[in-house]
């Protein structure tokens, strides 16, 4: 049997051809256009209205070579930790309201401690925890640092996903009026960057030889295009209240809780709970090849000497993944060398000033955890206002003791700019 | 791309529905078809679209030859098993040749010998769907049962219409060749309803009964050694379903596009829970693929022309190589076997079973589908054992999570599937209130697309 020819005119129960509206082939499509309308006029209304957090919020447009909205200040008291999210588990942890400010360029705001005076050190690369998610102004690494050493510290931390080469300093420094004589390399973990990053493609070689220049700007126009409305169609609001509307009855009652299965739970000696990735975890109990670990090591030094070649000093933050400090703690195997041990090995026969996060962490671990406390959110892989706190403390100790000079380039001439 | 996804419904459908209404020749309509239906294609992976392409054009020069040489009979011969041969190469190395060095090692580890590797191969989706159009076209064209088309557009847009491409119907050329003929003379109100009405149809069996369906028996199935007798009951009768509407939704939605497009495309499935037996089973469930494995294998074999014992070799032959079709796995080679077993023993001893009251035929045969599914649906054969002994004996266990809410579910999918008509069977005139109901039900379709995670169809796996 093959389909129905359909009448051409669906006749009505008198007879008569219906009007438009009183059609299926007339109202579907229509319903279809309303909910494409519906989503695209959510996209205006204000973020705060839906449970987005801050710094989705203010990531909704954001200019080139900055990670948001410039000029906005964000009054939030709504926080869930990603893994709570990922795993759609109770949400247990809360924090006070929290506020998110972005200074005239887009980055995150960080009050001067020296009013007047220029920034003498720039926060860098580390992404989320750099401008830190999760964390009210006043708690952030660029201004915990600026109390600590009582200098302004200017917050240049970008997204993740967003494209960073050296030049985005030089006009950093042009549009700041400034040049910090340091930089604070926030290296995470897991970020995985080496300079295959900039090694150009087959595209990239045929471009230049025919626009030079020009094609790399035009190229990083085009990226940057993709990736603003990339990001624009992300945050859709209908979207979200969607998967909410889905997730709140995946509860394990009425349907089973897929997502429970990337989200792993801990308990802590005090009984609460303590969400990991599964993919964090494994990553963490994975041995690196220490090829891979000394690629890494190479991408760090070729930003020292793109930095000294503009007279900039730079020392090295190396963050932990919350499981590398917890994980030993909560009956896991520890790694016999961890990988930020072995990175920083690296990094100092490099010559690169280094503070390495996960020694001072993993130290003061176990007695924190005794009196109930935590260095990360418990439902969230990012640091929290005490992580940062000794972090902070950590790389000003160091800078106290000895400020790293911009150093010669001996890479330079080797690597690819 | 999936036809239960945001950028189907909301770009790919507005855009090329627009754009083909506003073209006016048939070649500009061929073209436009075949382009979307490449994007539609590409957009999983564009480096199969090559495949596609290659397999169009080897059939299309077959088809061409036929109409030059079609006189000769060894030039007849040549064109018909060289592109059928390059078909089923094809197919046989994305699908089967893993499978096949997998035998071999097996072998080759009773002597001892080192074992092959296995190859990093990709299977395109879809390619068992379009290798048998092409492969339909080039027999036909051979049998002389259709002309072949000296237009490369027409024949393109037939084998990449998007709405059949991927997980089909298996439509034969000849079913569309009406409607590819004329497509310069649609009139586009005239399929519009209907064609809502069944994508419609097609997306609530997929999105709301399937999906719901699947969210709580794939936990469940992951362990079927956890299961009760009743949880195993419970996620076998839900696979039941889910399979079902899942596929159906898959074709109905196929139909409904088609019919946007003023294309009509055969019926898939014809209530094929209210089978007697297992013949009449056969003419309901994927009924396109049922039609092609008679004409084009039975009956090649010789069909029931040569005694009862090649009938019964014949049958079995079709019914393995039905199962492997769905995939390179054992357990669809038992599934076929046991199919191929069942129509035999139903020749055999029909005449018994057909004597039973209707209601006991119906369920008896309902019984002998989920125990077949079963092999269908694990992923070992000693799986599938596990699953049919915690059904067939008592067994203290689990349910699946969300029974609750499986149960309700099912009560619905068995009203449908046992006792309601197809869609077929419906005029699909909706009066207004109705009307606003089925687009109640889309929105409700498109808000589950939202919120859930994506959702590919089952049969794109074959």
């Amino acid at each position: 049997m093959t389909a129905p020819a359909p009448d051409p005119v669906p006749a009505s129960i008198s007879g008569e051809r219906p009007r438009a509206w009183r059609r299926l082939g007339w109202i579907a499509p229509r319903c279809v256009v309303l909910w494409v309308l519906v989503d695209l006029g959510l996209r205006f209304v204000p973020l705060t209205w839906f449970p987005f957090r801050d710094f989705q919020i203010a990531r909704r447009w954001f200019p080139a070579y900055a990670p948001f909205l410039p000029d906005q200040r964000i009054r939030s008291s709504y926080f869930e930790g990603d893994e709570a999210l990922t795993g759609n588990y109770p949400r247990t942890e809360t924090r006070p309201p929290s506020t998110f400010t972005t200074d005239p360029l887009g980055f995150r705001y960080t009050p001067a401690a020296a009013p007047g005076a220029p920034p003498e050190i720039m926060t860098f690369r580390g992404f989320s925890f750099t401008w830190g998610a999760g964390l009210s102004d006043e708690e952030i690494f660029p201004v915990v640092l600026s109390r600590k050493l009582n200098v302004n510290v200017y917050d240049a931390a970008r997204f993740h996903e967003d494209p960073e080469v050296p030049e985005d300093i030089d006009r950093l420094i042009e549009q700041l009026g400034a040049r910090p004589r340091l930089a604070v390399y926030v290296h995470l973990e897991p970020n995985g960057h080496t300079l295959d990053w900039f090694r150009p493609t087959a595209l990239d070689r045929a471009g230049t030889a025919v626009l030079g220049d020009r094609f790399v700007r035009l190229k990083r126009s085009v990226d940057y295009a993709v990736l603003v409305t990339a990001t624009w169609l992300r945050i859709s609001p209908l979207n979200v209240l969607c998967v909410r509307l889905f997730k709140s009855i995946s509860d394990d009652r009425l349907l089973p809780n897929v997502y429970r299965e990337s989200v792993l739970r801990f308990t802590l000696p005090d009984g609460r709970p303590l969400l990991t990735r599964r993919d964090d975890l494994e990553r963490v109990e994975t041995v690196l090849p220490e090829d891979e670990v000394r690629r890494r090591a190479e991408y760090i030094a070729w930003w020292r000497d793109r930095l000294a070649d503009r007279g900039i000093g730079m020392l090295v933050l190396l963050v932990p993944e919350k499981m590398s400090v917890y994980g030993p703690l909560l009956g896991r195997p520890a790694q016999p060398d961890p990988l930020l041990n072995r990175l920083e090995r690296h990094l100092r026969a490099r010559g690169l000033t280094v503070v390495n996060g996960l020694s001072v962490l993993a130290r003061e671990a176990p007695a924190e955890l005794a009196r109930g406390r935590l260095f990360y959110f418990r439902e969230d892989h990012h640091w929290n206002a005490l992580g940062v706190e000794r972090l902070s403390r950590a790389v000003a100790e160091t800078l106290r003791n000895s400020r790293p000079a911009p150093s010669p380039a001996p890479l330079s001439a080797q690597l690819p700019h | 791309m999936l036809f239960n996804s945001g950028i189907f419904l909301f770009a790919f459908l507005p855009v090329t529905y627009f754009v083909f209404w506003s073209l006016r020749t048939k070649n500009a309509r061929y073209v436009w078809l075949a382009f979307t239906g490449y994007v539609f294609y590409g957009y999983w992976n564009p480096a199969f679209c090559l495949l596609m392409a290659f397999s169009t054009l080897v059939s299309y020069l077959a088809g061409l030859g036929f109409l030059r040489w079609g006189a000769d009979p060894r030039h007849r011969k040549l064109l018909v098993v060289v592109p059928v041969t390059v078909d089923l190469l094809l197919l046989g190395w994305f699908k089967y040749v893993n499978f096949g060095i997998g035998i071999a090692n097996s072998v080759l580890g009773w002597t001892g010998a080192e074992p092959l590797r296995t190859l990093n191969i990709i299977l395109p989706v879809g390619i068992s769907f379009y290798t048998f159009h092409t492969i339909t076209y080039i027999v036909d064209s051979y049998r002389g049962v259709i002309k072949p088309t000296r237009n490369f557009f027409e024949f393109a847009c037939y084998v990449s219409l998007f709405s059949q491409l991927v997980a089909g119907p298996i439509v034969r050329f000849r079913e569309l060749q009406e409607d590819l003929d004329g497509i310069d003379a649609k009139d586009r109100a005239e399929g519009l309803d209907a064609g809502w009405s069944f994508f419609i149809f097609g997306m609530v069996q997929k999105v709301l009964l399937a999906d719901t369906v699947a969210a709580i028996i794939d936990p469940a199935l992951k362990d079927p050694a956890a299961l009760s007798s009743a949880g195993a009951w419970l996620s076998m009768l839900g696979y039941t379903y889910q399979l079902y509407f899942d596929f159906a939704g898959y074709s109905n939605m196929a139909v409904g596009l088609g019919l946007m497009f003023g294309m009509h495309i055969p019926q898939n499935f014809n209530s094929p829970y209210k089978a007697l037996n297992p013949s009449d089973f056969w003419r309901r469930w994927h009924i396109s693929l049922s039609r092609c494995l008679r004409d084009y294998l039975y009956i090649s074999l010789g069909g029931n022309r040569d005694g009862e014992r090649k009938t019964y070799r014949n049958l079995m032959i079709t019914m393995l190589l039905g199962g492997l079709w769905h995939g390179a796995a054992w357990t669809f080679v038992i599934w076929g076997a046991y199919h191929g077993l069942l129509l035999a023993l139903y020749r055999r001893f029909g005449a018994g079973w057909d004597r039973l009251p209707t209601l006991v035929q119906r369920a008896g045969m309902f019984f002998l589908v989920i125990v077949g599914w079963t092999f269908f649906r694990a992923e070992t054969f000693s799986h599938a054992l596990v699953l049919l002994g915690r059904m067939l004996v008592p067994h203290a266990g689990v349910s699946p999570v969300g029974t609750g809410l499986l149960v309700a579910v099912l009560a619905v999918c068995a009203a449908f599937a046992h006792f309601g008509p197809n869609t077929f069977e419906l005029r699909h005139r909706w009066q207004p209130a109705p009307a606003w109901a089925m687009a109640a039900l889309l929105i409700g379709c498109i808000i589950r697309i939202y919120g859930g995670e994506k959702s590919p169809f089952l049969y794109f796996q074959f």
